[in-house]
């Protein structure tokens, strides 16, 4: 069984650099460092308010970046009902992006998404991230049937939401955590 | 009402696939987190550990909302729960389990002083939604826990005295239960540490190494009176490394040191301690352990939790070893003896060495010492558990099984010294000591008893 050798650190996200050259697009929020992450293959993981101000978790499985900066998350509608009628209606959203590996976790928030269909060139990036995702389970010791089981999907059940990342929040546990990276 | 009950997710329960935390602000704005402990309270409740004021906890105390997503480790089945925060609790039993739990987890990471519970969330389940994934079928059909207790808990009461009921608990552990790596601690009401005195599956016995009460699971489980399991070690003890890394760079250390070494596996993957009650204190733990992640599951620790029930009635049941002791027979000579064997006492905490070698301290050093002056002095090699008893200087604390656990832990550790003086019972509440060896009494820090030849 293997263990973090070097979890990360809350400063090593806060330490982004602020500069342009950065930045995944103009206007957006997200450095490029962050971007990378966020597409990398983890955990992917929501949050919505529905109705009556309940709140609603959710689980995704992929987040494409487009050129412009919008954030693109793939996630199955059987599985997130609630939470997609909760966008629909107009809500905020919270996605937060974790490694298994070195717990290293980046929250984005956005004050609305919408609901967009998946389109075919998603399904390999949709692939590739889930069996990212898999291997990241294995590899923190989850059984490899758990693992696929975990990240299993029809592409017929996928759907898409598009989101603006209004701000971005550390994660990682430790001393700074939940600290704002600043645009 | 909910199709599915919460007992039936206590597999998801075990804190060994993170789950997901979704709350809201009054604004409407959501955040949604991974933690690692939903703790399971009962049918309608569930609990989270508070353990750090961020955005998680404003927003409960504002909201009093959360949605959280379970995951089974071992079917990968979702569940979906509403809850509506009730209270937080910073004290009674809820938090005392928790923050045990809480604490073994920071045992293990070395994390003590670290993490800290600082209150336990009580939250109402208001639904439980399955949430539709590719499901794994349910693992093989366990073990016959039921059956095991039952089968145990008739062979127990056959025992009529402390050590062979301990002995006994881990033979039933091993051949009913599969439970290979195990060991029965009684607790030093005095002294605030456990103490060794039966194991099972270890290369050494370990009989007299210590536990400080609050020290690891063991001494957690005795120190809050709950059953500590850790049912996966690699995810809780990955979730410790996190933090840890940052608390090692504070410059935070830890060190420990027990005079006996502690058998414990050296690399365990599960383990589980279970407090050994009487009238609600604790005066023992029974421990297990194993290599193999996920062993001990909420169904394990219900019937480890019952067995150690019974113990403890057990052991309250148990007839004073002098009840009906009649006074000590003629004693025969002892053979013949050319070794001589120094035996020193350290009079500052009552630490015997044969020879140079550490044997026992405390209690058990002060009843040692008491026998073999007293055969010292006139020769007398049989006595009875009632004088020892009565016996002021010896300052045992009440309850029986205190002296019975000490003589337990006396004769096993001359026997793994293979020391020329052994206590051996000649009947009920009546022990001999069989002495091969001159010996020489030493007191240091005290007089100095005269020596003696063990064939006069």
């Amino acid at each position: 069984m293997s263990r973090t050798q070097s979890p990360a650190r809350p400063a090593d996200d806060l330490a982004v650099p602020a500069g342009r050259r950065d930045r995944i697009a103009e206007g957006s929020s997200l450095p490029r460092k962050l971007a990378d992450f966020m597409q990398s293959g983890i955990s992917v993981i929501l949050g919505a308010v529905g109705a009556n101000r309940q709140p609603v978790a959710g689980v995704a499985l992929a987040c494409r970046i487009k050129a412009d900066g919008r954030v693109r998350l793939l996630l199955r509608r059987p599985a997130n009902l609630a939470l997609l009628e909760a966008l629909a209606a107009g809500g905020a959203v919270a996605a937060t992006f974790s490694r298994p590996h070195d717990h290293r976790s980046i929250q984005v928030k956005a004050s609305r998404a919408s609901i967009v269909p998946c389109r075919a060139e998603d399904l390999p990036e949709l692939a590739r991230q889930c069996a990212g995702m898999r291997d990241e389970l294995v590899g923190a010791a989850y059984p490899p049937a758990f693992a696929a089981a975990y990240v299993a999907y029809e592409p017929s059940e996928i759907a898409a939401i598009e989101l603006d990342a209004d701000r971005a929040f550390v994660q990682t546990p430790g001393p700074g955590a939940g600290g704002e990276i600043v645009p | 009402m909910s199709a599915v009950t919460l007992e039936a997710l206590r597999r998801s329960l075990e804190g060994i696939v993170p789950a997901v935390m979704a709350t809201t602000d009054p604004d409407g704005t959501p955040n949604v987190s991974l933690i690692s402990q939903v703790h399971y309270v009962d049918r309608d409740h569930v609990a989270l550990s508070y353990q750090f004021f961020n955005k998680t906890r404003r927003n409960l105390l504002a909201t009093r909302r959360a949605s959280v997503v379970i995951v089974d480790p071992a079917t990968a089945a979702q569940h979906r729960l509403a809850l509506a925060h009730i209270e937080t609790r910073t004290a009674g039993p809820l938090f005392e389990s928790m923050k045990a739990k809480l604490a073994g987890i920071a045992s293990h990471t070395g994390m003590e002083g670290v993490f800290r519970l600082l209150g336990a969330d009580l939250f109402r389940v208001e639904q439980i939604e399955t949430v539709p994934t590719l499901t794994l079928p349910e693992p093989g059909p366990a073990r016959d826990l039921l059956s095991a207790v039952r089968r145990s808990c008739e062979e127990l009461s056959a025992a009529t005295e402390l050590g062979e009921l301990l002995d006994l608990a881990l033979d039933c552990l091993a051949r009913r239960f599969a439970i290979a790596h195990s060991m029965a601690l009684v607790l030093d009401q005095d002294g605030g540490r456990l103490y060794t005195l039966a194991s099972r599956g270890y290369a050494s016995s370990g009989v007299g190494s210590e536990v400080a009460l609050g020290e690891g699971v063991i001494g957690v489980a005795a120190r809050e009176r709950t059953p500590i399991r850790i049912g996966h070690m690699t995810s809780e003890y990955r979730y410790g490394a996190a933090v840890r890394d940052s608390a090692r760079r504070s410059g935070l250390g830890w060190s420990h040191a027990t005079e006996i070494p502690f058998p414990g596996l050296a690399a365990p993957a599960s383990q589980i301690a279970v407090p050994i009650l009487r009238g609600g204190r604790t005066i023992g733990v029974l421990f297990a352990e194993s290599e193999e992640a996920m062993r001990f599951g909420y169904e394990d620790e219900d019937a480890l939790a019952l067995l150690a029930e019974h113990l403890g009635a057990l052991i309250a049941l148990l007839p004073p070893e002098d009840a009906l002791a009649p006074l000590p027979a003629p004693e025969p000579s002892p053979p013949p003896a050319e070794t001589v064997l120094t035996v020193r006492r350290y009079t500052a905490d009552d630490s015997l060495f044969l020879g140079h070698d550490y044997l026992i301290k405390g209690v058990a050093g002060a009843i040692l010492w008491r026998l073999l002056r007293e055969y010292a002095q006139s020769g007398r090699t049989e006595f009875n558990t009632r004088e020892l008893r009565l016996d002021r200087t010896l300052r045992l604390p009440e309850h029986a099984e205190n002296l019975d656990a000490r003589l337990v832990l006396l004769r096993k550790r001359l026997e793994e010294r293979a020391a020329p003086v052994r206590i051996e019972k000649c009947g009920r509440g009546r022990f001999r000591l069989a002495i091969a060896a001159r010996l020489i009494l030493e007191e240091i820090g005290g007089a100095v008893a005269g020596p003696r030849l063990a064939n006069t």
